[in-house]
């Protein structure tokens, strides 16, 4: 099976090839049976490879020690499910699922396209089967995982425990759904570059693609956050760690590219821009994969130096080399049709939005490759740590935030004076009573208090936003106020469902100010029967328990919380041992509420003295971070499929396009 | 030009927000910058600007963890291969903190001791090294 598996890696290196020879030379020549070459390979590749990740599960379930990856990353005792999700737990497999999704994806937009983009079509396929096999290169040359042993082990080694949760198994497929949709916007935008359609047929064509990439790579975001939080037992859900910071910063370049496409379709500016922030979006996502699995950056998630590294870096380097000479080769295509001339209009805060998000992706990638840099050119490694990347993006968050209240409510163009003041009233009100309200309540800081008045302003605007829209739609087809608030959706799903994302930023942001700068910890050791207090909360201190089988021991205490004299619930933080990885694992267990998480973990246990070391932490509203994902998710969702309108502006565009071909 | 003519007053703002975005980013910098250094380098000659503040990094000496009942932390002796330097960390450790485990520690120097105030242990999600040294042979 594992030959078999090799085999099928070497067969797909080939039919890749092909499919990116055939299209290159099918897009010049304009031959069909050339172009349908090439799609046909790329379609087979898919196949082969659907045949290789097959094979590596197959090895995987059948407990096939003599193949080294399924020696590394399982064993004999693992659950199935983790068996599974094993195929992903290190470096070759990340990368067999990392092209197995790109080539599935490719897949995807030739069969939407069999009858669309005709023109378009054998550049996108070109380039995404060049990028296709530039990671069958690596399966094939560098990190095959169906390498095997000479000998076979009896048993594996095990996937870590920590890894050992739903959540990590699905977290990296959710990242590289994310990092792997990127590229087929990208491809789009490579295409009409290169076939000179540089209309805004592949903005729109992409438009689902991109906003399915951009969801995916924020649940990535999101699952890893919570993940450290409930795993690692160090309080926090994010360390501005290289890795997070790889995840987080094509997310920022692909949230500034949704906002500036609005920019070309609506006012035909900033074309450049956005093929800009596409090709830097993409390299982002692939410097992502770099930094995960190169080992250049150190980080604490500490990938084994691969020899992927300097492969990856010099397919970055062409990526850009590539892109770089064709936009600058396009660029008299490129020119704007309108101009930017209110500072007071929708089209400048959308210009800021774009500035502000750069900003911010440029402030971490410097803070992530500084290290590196530092030591290039004056040969010592300087690193910068969470205090930099706080001290700059918290103002820039700030600003962002501030703009997402502000854009809804001025006009295209230019907004008048006057119906800026009548729009700006009642939530500059609302964001004042909140003002006022947090200092009767006694909170003095600055930081928190601008943050918070700014989400209560941005709460207000989009409010005011519905209601305005449904109560428009009420007046004038005489609909009752819930259904028009409803047809006002569904007609306009994109500008809706983007606001309904605006609303989970601003739960997220509510959800991380408050957990920053409010957040308190406690250390006490105790012993049977005593308490310790952390914020409202009394912690006693009850009873333990030892639980020993084959794979860990397991130490668990149980923990009574009081709020006064109400028992309001019973917590067991622990320590487990792990027999196969010689480490031990604190269990966090936390009493959750919409106002606040109290989060308990044993730090030490001394069975001599029975003296029990906890420390707790009290995160204020941690968990609206999580409801405002759940929010954007549903927000992504009314946004992504098109209305009415949306579907006619793309027809028109391809029509006005074909007819150019023709 | 290719670029959108833009009013005088908007490139006024965009130039100013840049130049904000420097000067942030700038000072920020200067205020956060620490030194990197593997142990041998910190102890042959440690740069002396930056207010003593560093980042080392090395292996946890194997039996040299010392725990304290009912004080937090540790003390151990941290190797590079060529020198060994003893540590002192007094904050609750992180799992992945365990004898040959590959660590950083930033901190600062106090009577012979490096006093560290975060200590990072690097995630143990990947053996790969590891693996190569146990299947070797």
């Amino acid at each position: 099976m594992a030959q078999f598996g090799s085999f099928s890696l070497i067969v797909a290196l080939a039919a890749g090839a092909w499919a990116l020879v055939a299209s290159a030379l099918g897009a010049l020549t304009r031959s069909r049976s050339l172009i349908e070459s090439g799609e046909r390979s790329s379609l087979a590749v898919t196949s082969i490879l659907a045949i290789a990740s097959c094979c590596l599960s197959y090895l995987f379930l059948h407990d096939r020690f003599d193949v080294e990856y399924v020696a590394s990353y399982s064993s004999r005792a693992m659950p199935t499910l983790y068996k599974i999700t094993a195929f992903w737990g290190g470096h070759a497999g990340s990368l067999l699922l990392w092209v197995l999704v790109l080539s599935a994806f490719s897949a995807l937009v030739i069969l939407q396209n069999r009858h669309h983009n005709r023109t378009l079509m054998p550049f996108v396929v070109a380039t995404l089967s060049g990028i296709t096999l530039f990671f069958l290169v690596l399966l094939n040359y560098t990190s095959n995982p169906f390498a095997q042993l000479a000998f076979a082990p009896p048993d594996g080694k095990g996937l870590n425990p920590q890894l050992q949760t739903p959540l990590m198994a699905i977290h990296p497929p959710c990242l590289y759904l994310g990092y792997v949709g990127v590229s087929v916007p990208y491809a789009f935008g490579m295409a009409a570059l290169l076939s000179g359609r540089v209309g805004d047929v592949w903005i729109r064509t992409t438009r689902r693609w991109t906003l399915f990439a951009w969801l995916f790579l924020g649940i990535g975001l999101l699952l890893g956050g919570y993940w450290a939080y409930i795993e690692l037992g160090w309080g926090g859900y994010w360390a501005w760690d290289p890795v997070e910071n790889a995840a987080l910063m094509p997310w920022l370049t692909a949230t500034a590219f949704l906002h500036s496409v609005m920019i070309q379709e609506k006012k035909r500016m900033l074309k450049i821009w956005n093929m800009v922030l596409i090709i830097l979006t993409f390299c982002l996502s692939i410097f992502g994969t770099f930094v995960t699995r190169s080992g250049v950056i150190s980080s604490v998630h500490a990938f084994a130096k691969s020899g992927v590294g300097p492969v990856l870096a010099v397919f970055l380097g062409s990526v850009i080399a590539f892109s770089v000479t064709i936009l600058t080769w396009r660029l008299p295509m490129l020119r704007s049709d309108g101009r930017l001339d209110s500072f007071v209009s929708r089209e400048s805060s959308f210009l800021f939005n774009n500035l502000l998000l750069v900003g911010i992706c440029f402030a971490v990638f410097w803070g992530t490759i500084f290290p590196v840099v530092s030591e290039a050119i004056r040969n010592v490694k300087i690193t910068v740590g969470p205090p930099f990347f706080n001290a700059v993006n918290f103002p820039l968050s700030l600003a962002l935030l501030a703009l997402t209240g502000i854009c809804p409510l001025i006009a295209w163009r230019r907004a008048s004076a006057h119906r800026l003041m009548r729009a700006f009233l009642y939530p500059a009100s609302g964001a004042m009573a909140m003002f006022l309200l947090l200092l009767v309540f006694g909170m003095r800081d600055l930081s928190p208090l601008i943050a918070f008045t700014l989400c209560a302003f941005v709460f207000g605007t989009l409010v005011y936003e519905f209601y305005r829209g449904s109560r428009a739609r009420q007046r004038s087809t005489g609909e009752p106020f819930a259904s028009a608030f409803v047809n006002l959706v569904n007609k306009n799903r994109r500008r809706y469902g983007g606001y309904t994302v605006h609303l989970g930023v601003i739960l997220i942001f509510t959800g991380i100010v408050g957990s920053s700068f409010f957040r308190q910890e406690v250390t006490a050791s105790l012993r049977r029967g005593e308490s310790m207090i952390a914020g409202r909360y009394t912690v006693r201190f009850d009873d333990t328990h030892s639980a020993s089988n084959a794979h860990a021991d397991e130490f668990t205490t149980v923990m009574t919380v009081l709020q006064g004299d109400r028992r309001l619930g019973t917590l067991r933080p622990g320590r487990n041992f792990y027999k196969a990885f010689n480490q031990p694992s604190t269990e966090v267990d936390i009493y959750s509420t919409l106002r606040e998480d109290l989060y308990l973990i044993l730090i030490d246990f001394d069975p001599q003295t029975g003296l029990a070391t906890f420390k707790a932490y009290v995160n204020p509203l941690v968990n609206w971070i999580w409801i405002g994902w759940v929010v954007i998710f549903i927000g992504t969702h009314i946004a992504v499929f098109p209305d009415r309108r949306e579907r006619a502006l793309l027809a028109r565009a391809r029509l006005v396009e074909e007819r150019g071909v023709a | 030009m290719a670029f959108p003519r833009i009013s005088p007053k908007i490139a006024i703002s965009v130039l100013l927000l840049l130049t904000a975005f420097g000067v942030l980013v700038g000072l920020s910098f200067r205020g956060s910058m620490v030194y990197y250094l593997t142990v041998s380098e910190f102890l042959s000659k440690p740069p002396s600007d930056l207010d003593g503040h560093f980042r080392v990094n090395g292996k946890v000496v194997a039996g040299t963890i010392v725990k304290e009942s009912g004080v937090l932390g540790a003390h151990f002796q941290m190797t590079d291969g060529k020198s060994t330097l003893p540590v002192v960390f007094r904050r609750e450790l992180p799992d992945t903190f365990v004898d040959s485990a590959e660590v950083v520690v930033e901190g600062r120097m106090k009577s012979g001791v490096f006093e560290a105030q975060t200590l990072f242990a690097k995630c143990p999600s990947k053996y790969e090294s590891a693996q190569k040294a146990g299947y070797g042979g």
